[in-house]
């Protein structure tokens, strides 16, 4: 992975999804290192002194490949007093510190499967955005095929669907299910129902697949321990976007 | 009074310092002043940069660091800059990267070859023999002092793994082709830029052709921070395993002063260690700490931003230099470059041909009786020295200009800071002895 930076950065978009999820945009002061899909950034909201230590920050996935090498997008959920505090106090114009990229769930082939699949619930979807747009951009995936399994509480928050829609109609060999738990959704191809670590096994099958789990903790430990106890895939094809 | 208004003002103090320092150097006088072969040349910036840097006593690779880490790669356009504290650590973590076992097949093990030259610096070819990798020699040309590309590709066996050489005195040599066959014949390129920040081949600065490169900042070089080096790479895994080498040899890649940037710190499987075991003390490579302070960042910063222009000048007083000597061609090999290169020259070296009627003593003995700094270059045929008597090696061919260079050969400086004067003057030097 890249050396990571520490970086300033201004907002320059807010987009609310509902009340608990928001997707910013920062631009950054300077050019930023190289991005692999999947990797994050440490985002702090407090002011920071370069000469001294790093404050408060929690982690979020880049959305989008950083290919510009300045602009980052980061969809982030309400889950504790700092998220509560991103959703209620960050604006357009706020400047902030952020440090990356960081992290080993990097979307490639070095697992040697030529099939992927991608399964994200609700804002565990953002790794795999930055890999649809670099997938996007280059016209192609790395592996033979790549299904993405992407499951929200609401149809509505299936926040990334035009670009998941974008990829399955842009990228060859790239497919997707969509899935939400409640309410209805005039889109055919949103599935009603949870994300099923069975379903998912018998759509895309276990053989020569690498599997990539990123969501709440609660679904990452339940596909892990399915896929590896129940259904006997080998661990190190299990690839899950881990904190703690 | 604050710290912010505190500091500014120690800040402006140290710039009447300088400016008040400044003042007191009287002009050259030939025969009287010394002309360097080589020497820092700095003014207000690298002093207040150090200067800051001391008061945020962070000492301990930082913010200055990062700035020069980053602003450096954007020089040289590559991805991934390590600092290290010398050009001869940075060969030393480069080649031990290409021993990492996280590369399977490719990694160079003990027995296996890297072809390389004599005459040169011993600590390109010190990190081979530390890894217990096996030198394989190649003669270098008189004029380039860098080896041809068919001298190379004969040396290539079936135990060749790597090739790894300087670029001297900021000469390269046919490094397309050097980076083609290295392409063909699956081996790595390490590139020895430690003399030749700034030099370009086909247009594209050296250094970007390799696997990995290596840069030093000893004040003799066209930058400085007074001890420091830096190794460069494009490829984001090679660069992780040269952070794990110069920091220890640990798995972590938290910078100093942090941790747990991964989330991970005690959620992972290591070898036999029990699970959860806290990674910034796991280590995956059997490494150094190689890393330098922040003050030596600091003052490289401010040398960076001089970069073009230092290279400018190195140029022209290289220029300078090699059209008045031209009349001397019947004595002297002078310095060249090969076709499509455009050097930025670390010093201009002189072959005094075997035949001719002065010695390279008589030469050198005029010029530093006259305050001229001369240099050999460096250690000649390196397999000359009591070091290496023993060392398993391989030759190619021979070492005849090798040899040649270790009883002909020197160089006299080029950098920044010296004058037209101090040109005349050394030329003067010449016109003396070969008049």
């Amino acid at each position: 992975m890249a050396q990571p930076i520490r970086f300033r950065a201004t907002v320059s978009e807010v987009m609310r999804h509902d009340p608990d999820v928001v997707t910013l945009r920062l631009l950054s002061e300077k050019r930023l290192p190289r991005f692999q899909p999947g990797q994050f950034i440490h985002l702090a909201l407090d002011e920071f002194d370069p000469a001294g230590f790093w404050p408060e920050s929690r982690v979020f996935s880049a959305a989008n490949a950083v290919s510009d090498r300045k602009t980052v997008e980061l969809t982030i959920s309400r889950q504790g007093k700092f998220t509560s505090r991103i959703l209620d106090e960050v604006a357009v114009g706020r400047s902030l510190w952020a440090k990356g990229p960081y992290g080993d769930f990097v979307i490639d082939g070095r697992h040697g499967c030529s099939r992927i699949a991608l399964v994200a619930g609700g804002t565990g979807i953002t790794p795999f955005c930055a890999f649809m747009d670099r997938a996007l951009s280059e016209g192609r995936v790395f592996a033979e095929s790549v299904t993405l399994y992407y499951g929200a509480r609401t149809p509505d928050l299936l926040i990334y669907a035009p670009l998941v829609r974008r990829c399955v109609t842009e990228v060859p060999g790239f497919r997707a299910r969509l899935y939400a738990e409640a309410g209805n959704s005039s889109d055919e191809a949103v599935h009603h129902g949870r994300l099923d670590a069975g379903e998912i096994v018998r759509d895309c099958g276990i053989e020569d697949v690498a599997f990539y789990v990123s969501g709440p903790k609660q679904m990452i430990d339940s596909f892990r321990a399915r896929l590896t106890e129940e259904f006997k895939v080998d661990v190190h094809r299990v690839l899950i976007d881990a904190w703690g | 009074m604050k710290a912010d208004e505190l500091r500014g003002e120690i800040l402006e103090k140290v710039r009447q310092f300088h400016r008040a320092r400044t003042d007191e150097v009287r002009p050259f006088e030939a025969g009287r002043d010394l002309v360097h072969y080589a020497g820092r040349v700095h003014d207000d910036e690298e002093l207040t940069a150090l200067t800051e840097s001391s008061l945020d006593c962070w000492l301990t690779a930082g913010r200055f660091n990062e700035e020069f880490e980053s602003s450096l790669g954007e020089f040289l356009g590559v991805e991934n800059v390590l600092t290290v504290n010398s050009g001869s650590s940075a060969n030393l973590v480069a080649l031990s990267t290409l021993t990492s076992p996280s590369l399977g097949d490719r990694r160079i093990q003990p027995g296996d070859e890297v072809i390389t030259v004599a005459a040169g610096f011993p600590t390109t070819v010190n990190p081979i023999v530390q890894n217990r990798a096996v030198p394989v020699f190649v003669d270098v040309e008189l004029g380039t002092y860098a080896p041809r590309i068919e001298r190379i590709e004969e040396a290539i066996g079936p135990k060749t793994r790597a090739i790894m050489f300087a670029h001297t005195m900021g000469v390269p040599c046919e490094l397309s082709e050097l980076r083609d066959l290295c392409r063909k014949r699956n081996l790595w390129l390490v590139e020895d830029n430690c003399d030749a920040l700034g030099s370009r081949y086909d247009g594209d600065l050296t250094g970007t052709f390799g696997d990995l490169a290596t840069v030093s900042f000893y004040p003799a070089h066209h930058i400085t921070m007074g001890e420091g080096g830096a190794v460069f790479t494009n490829h984001d895994d090679l660069a992780r395993i040269a952070r794990s080498f110069r920091d220890w040899g640990r798995d972590c890649y938290c910078a100093a002063g942090e941790s747990n940037t991964c989330g991970l710190r005690f959620g992972q499987q290591f070898g036999t260690l029990p699970f959860g075991y806290d990674h910034k003390y796991v280590y995956s490579h059997i490494g150094y700490n190689l890393k330098i302070t922040d003050m030596q960042a600091a003052v490289g910063v401010a040398q960076l931003r001089k970069l073009p222009y230092f290279i400018e000048a190195r140029k022209a007083n290289h220029a300078f230099l090699h059209e008045s000597l031209r009349q001397y061609e019947g004595d002297l090999i002078l310095h060249s470059a090969p076709a499509r290169s455009d050097p930025s020259w670390f010093g201009y070296v002189i072959t005094v041909r075997p035949e001719s009627r002065v010695s390279r003593r008589d030469l050198v003995g005029a010029l530093e009786a006259r305050r001229v700094e001369t240099r050999n270059l460096f250690c000649g045929n390196l397999l000359r020295h009591p070091a290496y008597q023993s060392i398993e090696h391989r030759i190619v061919g021979d070492l005849c200009n090798t040899d040649l260079i270790t009883t002909q050969t020197f160089f006299v400086g080029v950098f920044p800071g010296i004058t037209t004067d101090m040109l005349r003057h050394v030329l003067s030097v010449f016109g003396e002895v070969l008049g």
